[in-house]
């Protein structure tokens, strides 16, 4: 096979499957290693495990409804609040453990970039989707943001399945096929942000108090000034003789 | 039943190229082995379900194919779906067959962090899953729900969510500190080279980790404290100034909610903060067998520093498996060897267990579980948090031989304890923290009981020849750790539509802030607030004053409303979530280890509201490892049950 021949295989919709599930793969893998050398802390593993786990299970339990589910808004949320690098990590994450129940394949790549990007996505575009001070989230701009989701996500994860159509227009006329199902998705994902946007909100908002405790290698100066002044006036009690000592008694008091 | 684990591979590459070069009558066969085999391995029913989804998927793609390839041969479009379904099928077998475990333990050792958290997640989606079943059987035992239309019920239940989702990120940041504390996040020390390791798993060799072997300390481990805890207002909630030197055992004492746990996750090397607060000082330990002199404000730390075995063992359990659980703890010590790990598990009377899974186990179990894996003798300080709670006496005994072997080595021992009459026999130091508390003497009251009120339930689980619960009684339940006391409780609530109080006050707390639970344990507070401060419901304000009167009682009414319930400590958790059972006067009041978390004061005025339903014409049946209570119990007249191998006995009455 001569590189003409390759390039010719490349421009297919089998050769595009083949080397963007590569891309997918290797991308999802660095991501992975990324995260993995990030992670310090023990309250850092365990809080992407537990976004991870309660996303999964949210998946696995909408399992019955075709396409609705919270992952998206919780990954909007995440991205939100935590950041890029926990978001990533979690997206990472469920694609791992809910297919686990629902069936690994190569989708599992498409779609774990597809949430990473959703995470990223509420990260940069934070100054539009809170308001001034942080407290409340812009729920109609949120809205938006997963609706629109609800349709790229579901064509990202669809690539997944070029290599079984011989041409693009059989692909598109999947695509064209699941409209009904991305526009479920869609709007689920608006009915979640109006249901749990402001109280998923209200928790991670309260989570972060958990990250405000400061630690100083110096005592304050206020209680060390305390506790010399307490000191010093227990030395000088001590030194105290008897205050009575040098009084001449009357000889009737013995 | 799956692929052998060494041909996962070479199997995923098969199923999917075989269906694409063989030809119909192959590939039948071929499909028909997978479907038997994957029947064989997860049942018919589970195949079936699997098939619902993929068929209609497959039709669509062969209906896409047919309309829009050009391809006008339907035997041709058919055996592309065939090839499709049946790779599909392949790739299924072993998604099946890979045990999670196994899927963590190859994360482990290309991503070990990652593969943490992998574990943490597989450990958590059960758990998640039981609690949230936890809140819904409190919302229907608090009388929510029935008598509901469907959509009110709905929308009573949608109300328990971000109460369990702040208790579910609060049981994460309580995983992540058993993580840090571990130095489970720690690079691995092997023992032996790349080269040597490769080798090793060429052979089938176990690959070993280095290890400290335990020694004596001598008198070279020091604690020193000279710390000065504030909150976010600058009030000052601790100042602790000690030197604590190895081969000592240390008592700290105090009134629950006064720091006693926080000083411990500070010298764990965890954070501290429930509550934003801001630690100034410095706290030094010296005679650290790999790191020497640590300055804790340097933190935090990748290794262990010390062996911290915190509150509530069912929060702070990692694995999925006894076996796990001891292959992920004793970092410093070196990984268990299976003999070591079998001789451990005899004598803390866990051998039968090795196969169960942790969160199957009982309280005490688990407990006896984090102190046989973690219990790390290469460790010089150990810290103790209300470590013995949920022991029996042979537990407690077992437990006490460990902590004066290590006070022996020239270790350190802080025991942070409510019940502290078994820990001043071997105390060589006791820390107050705020005012040092008088002991306290439970209230007793001798109550004429009055007409039977209930039966504890009887069949394939318990068998019991008992005189009935009469009105006013008192029993206690004592047994050994997992012989079933706390299984009789949620039997006897179930069979007799009784409200009980597990130990974890965590299962009964459903709001996310104080003022979001005190609406949510009646359903008449709870219409009250649904309606808003335009309609008055007349009930709900005589159940309010109840409520705040029964706060004041069991000093819980100085709390914020706007305080979230899991920056509480432990013993206000447990009161609070007493509070709706008191409310409620229900005939027998079934509590589960009602000391746990509270110090003697608290206790010795629960005991006085406990013995206040008592003359009201309620019985009380608690269950209980303390001799004090047991004490109390006799004083006051009470009965207690023996349950041994699912025969209650009357021990006396």
């Amino acid at each position: 096979m001569n590189f003409g021949e390759i390039q010719a295989w490349a421009g297919t919709p089998g050769g595009i499957a083949v080397w963007l599930t590569a891309i997918f793969g290797l991308l999802f893998g660095s991501l992975l290693l990324n995260i993995d050398r990030r992670i310090r802390l023990g309250r850092d593993a365990a809080l992407i495990a537990l976004l991870a786990a309660v996303a999964s299970a949210s998946r696995i339990l909408f399992a019955a409804i075709p396409n609705v589910q919270p992952v998206t808004l919780l990954l909007l949320m995440i991205g939100l609040h935590l950041g890029v690098r926990r978001a990533v990590a979690v997206a990472m994450l469920t694609a791992l453990i809910s297919n686990m129940a629902l069936g690994h394949g190569p989708w599992t790549f498409y779609q774990a970039i597809a949430w990473a990007a959703v995470g990223i996505s509420s990260a940069i575009l934070r100054p539009l989707l809170i308001n001034w001070d942080g407290t409340k989230v812009r729920i109609a701009p949120m809205a938006f943001l997963a609706f629109i989701w609800g349709f790229l996500f579901d064509w990202t994860v669809s690539l997944s399945a070029l290599a079984l159509y011989q041409s693009f227009e059989a692909f598109l006329a999947f695509i064209m096929t699941g409209l009904i199902f991305d526009a479920l998705h869609a709007v689920g994902n608006v009915l979640f942000t109006i249901w749990l946007g402001q109280s998923l909100h209200h928790l991670l908002w309260l989570h972060r108090r958990h990250e405000a405790g400061r630690w100083f290698p110096n005592i304050p100066d206020e209680t060390l000034k305390r506790e010399a002044f307490i000191a010093e006036t227990e030395a000088a009690a001590k030194q105290l003789g008897d205050p009575l000592a040098d009084i001449a008694r009357l000889d009737g008091e013995n | 039943m799956g692929p052998p684990r060494h041909f996962r591979l070479p199997f995923l590459i098969l199923v999917v190229v075989l269906p694409l070069m063989l030809e119909w009558e192959f590939l039948a066969g071929w499909g028909v082995f997978l479907f038997l085999w994957s029947s064989a391995m997860v049942g018919f029913s589970s195949v079936f379900s699997w098939l619902r989804v993929w068929i209609p998927l497959s039709i669509l793609y062969g209906l896409i194919l047919l309309l829009f390839s050009g391809t006008v041969e339907w035997e041709q479009i058919l055996l592309l779906m065939a090839r499709l379904l049946i790779a599909l099928l392949g790739m299924q077998i072993l998604t099946w067959s890979v045990p999670p475990s196994d899927v963590v333990r190859a994360f482990e050792w290309v991503l070990p962090r990652l593969g943490v958290s992998l574990a943490i997640s597989l450990r958590l989606v059960p758990r998640l899953e039981r609690s949230a079943k936890w809140r819904l059987e409190t919302l229907e035992e608090r009388g929510f729900v029935t008598g509901e239309s469907r959509m009110k019920a709905l929308r009573t239940r949608a109300s328990i969510w971000p109460g369990w989702l702040a208790d579910s990120l609060d049981h994460a940041h309580d995983l992540g500190d058993a993580v840090q504390s571990r130095g489970i996040l720690a690079p691995r020390r092997w023992k032996h080279g790349v080269k040597r390791r490769i080798v090793q798993l060429a052979l089938g060799e176990e690959v070993r980790e280095e290890g400290v072997n335990p020694h004596h300390f001598s008198d070279s481990v020091q604690l020193g404290l000279d710390i000065d805890i504030r909150l976010p207002d600058g009030r000052c909630i601790g100042r602790h100034k000690e030197l604590l030197r190895g081969g000592n055992i240390v008592l700290v004492r105090g009134p629950s909610g006064c720091g006693k746990s926080s000083l411990l996750r500070l010298i764990a090397g965890v954070s501290p903060w429930q509550h934003p607060v801001t630690v100034n000082g410095r706290i030094q330990i010296s005679g650290h067998p790999t790191l020497g002199e640590i300055d804790l404000a340097e933190g935090p730390f990748t290794e262990a520093i010390s062996c911290w075995i915190p509150q509530d063992p069912d929060r702070h359990g990692l694995a999925e498996s006894v076996q796990r659980e001891f292959r992920i703890s004793r970092r410093l010590s070196g990984p268990w060897e299976q003999q070591e790990m079998l001789e451990c598990l005899r004598e803390w009377d866990l051998l039968d267990k090795l196969q169960s899974q942790p969160e199957n186990l009982s309280e005490g179990e688990q407990q006896r579980l984090l102190l046989a894996a973690h219990l790390d003798s290469a460790q010089p300080i150990w810290l103790l948090d209300e470590a013995d709670v949920h022991l029996d006496e042979a537990g407690f005994i077992q437990l006490g031989k460990a902590v004066v072997k290590h006070r022996a080595r020239g270790g350190l021992i802080i025991v942070v304890a409510h019940r502290q009459a078994r820990w001043k026999r071997i105390a060589d130091q006791e820390i107050d923290i705020g005012e040092p508390m008088k002991p306290q003497d439970y209230p007793s009251v001798w109550i004429e009981r009055g007409e039977e009120v209930g039966m504890p339930p009887e069949g394939t689980l318990f068998s019991h020849n008992l005189k009935p619960v009469r009105a006013g009684d008192l029993i206690l339940v004592q047994g050994s750790n997992g012989s079933g006391k706390t299984t009789l409780l949620r039997e006897w609530s179930q069979s007799s539509g009784l409200p009980w109080l597990p130990t974890s006050p965590d299962r009964r707390l459903l709001g996310m802030t104080i003022e979001e639970e005190l609406v949510l344990q009646h359903p008449t507070l709870f219409a009250q607030s649904m309606a808003g401060e335009e309609v008055t419901i007349p009930e709900a304000e005589k159940i309010q004053l109840n409520q705040s009167a029964l706060r004041l009682d069991l000093g819980l009414s100085h709390l914020s409303m706007v305080t979230p319930v899991h920056d509480l400590s432990t013993g206000e958790r447990r009161r609070l979530s007493l509070l709706p059972l008191l409310m409620r006067e229900p005939p027998i009041m079934l509590l589960d280890e009602i000391d746990h978390g509270l110090d003697d004061l608290t206790l010795a005025d629960l005991i006085e509201q406990i013995n206040r339903r008592r003359k009201a014409g309620c019985a009380v049946v608690i269950t209980t490892h303390s001799p004090d209570l047991m004490a109390w119990a006799k004083v006051s007249g009470g009965r207690v049950w023996n349950i041994s191998q699912g025969e209650l006995t009357e021990v006396s009455s």
